[in-house]
């Protein structure tokens, strides 16, 4: 590509990528400082970021190395939490340059829930260049954050409950998102139950057991032949 | 926190992720083939969602004062104002200032 159109197409995604920073900018910072106040060290925090790319598994993380849980519990975890990914690469199967590998890799990899909102709203002509210059730019507002996070621990010397809060939002608006994919109220009322079940026997380590419940119920319910 | 624990968990974790957002680019025929993968990626996101929401709220009681109230009624804002208006950073805001608030009046 020309470098004048390439400009161009990276002049467009630093536009459309404008929300991103309203984003990760401040989901990231809370990330750094949630990693760093609970023992961790800013560069691993910074770490995580550039090679995980995954905001809620990251949060969670903090509380399974706190906890000092496994790591096959915190595999698991992260498998969970990143399971709704598996939807977001069908709609660019094929999009993607298939004969750079390391670009496609590199796509493939940053494909977040604010890329695919981008990538699948955008008006802008759907060009490869295009799909790249967004997942890198993202990329790097997410490790920004995370940086400017690890480095404001100095400054923010007591605890906010609101932070902690911020996550529970972006819980909360993550899952309004999934709800809209899916059209039925038995994966909510299974939730519920699950949730308020497990929070009842195991309190704060409730997270792999209600999954599991849910999961099971759900398995059965497939097997009873529910559409859903 | 062990750091090398970290470290570890950092490359599992990438592994992984990468591993779920490749899954249809890498075994797209595995994938369509098999009905059960796609009924599970796509009905239990949102439970896991949901139990996320609790999970991050951890130990609050509900049969005590405040009863869990700022939380449920901020999630509640956070529903009402994402549905009208779509906007992640807003739904974020509308949430954390509301739960100060009422986290503020009530303990």
């Amino acid at each position: 590509m020309q470098a004048n159109l390439m400009f161009k197409t990276f002049k467009s995604a630093l536009y459309e990528t404008i929300p991103v920073i309203f984003g990760y900018i401040p989901l990231g910072m809370a990330f750094g400082l949630s990693f760093v106040k609970a023992g961790g060290t800013y560069y691993s925090a910074i770490l995580m970021s550039i090679f995980v790319f995954a905001g809620a598994a990251q949060f969670v993380a903090i509380a399974v190395f706190v906890s000092q849980d496994s790591l096959s519990a915190l595999a698991m975890t992260t498998l969970f939490i990143n399971l709704r990914h598996i939807f977001y690469g069908i709609s660019f199967v094929g999009k993607f340059p298939s004969d750079k590998f390391f670009k496609k890799f590199y796509m493939i990899y940053g494909l977040t829930d604010e890329a695919y909102s981008i990538l699948t709203t955008t008006r802008h002509p759907k060009d490869d260049q295009f799909y790249f210059w967004v997942i890198l730019i993202s990329h790097i507002y997410w490790v920004l954050g995370t940086i400017i996070g690890t480095v404001a621990v100095r400054y923010i010397p007591y605890e906010m409950p609101f932070l902690q809060f911020s996550l529970t939002a972006l819980f909360v608006v993550l899952a309004i998102e999934q709800a809209y994919t899916v059209k039925s109220i038995y994966p909510f009322i299974i939730a519920v139950f699950a949730s308020l079940l497990g929070l009842l026997l195991f309190k704060s380590n409730m997270l792999l057991v209600s999954i599991t419940i849910s999961s099971v119920i759900i398995a059965y319910l497939y097997k009873r032949g529910y559409a859903l | 926190m062990n750091n090398d624990v970290v470290l570890t968990g950092i490359l599992l974790m990438s592994i992984i992720t990468f591993a779920s957002r490749a899954l249809p680019f890498y075994f797209i025929e595995f994938f369509k083939e098999h009905k059960a993968i796609q009924f599970i990626g796509k009905v239990l996101p949102l439970p896991i969602m949901i139990i996320l929401v609790f999970y991050s709220i951890g130990d609050i009681s509900f049969i005590q004062y405040p009863y869990g109230l700022p939380e449920m009624i901020s999630i509640m804002s956070i529903i009402i104002i994402h549905t009208l208006k779509r906007n992640l950073l807003l739904s974020i805001f509308v949430g954390v200032i509301s739960y100060s608030i009422l986290f503020c009046l009530m303990s």
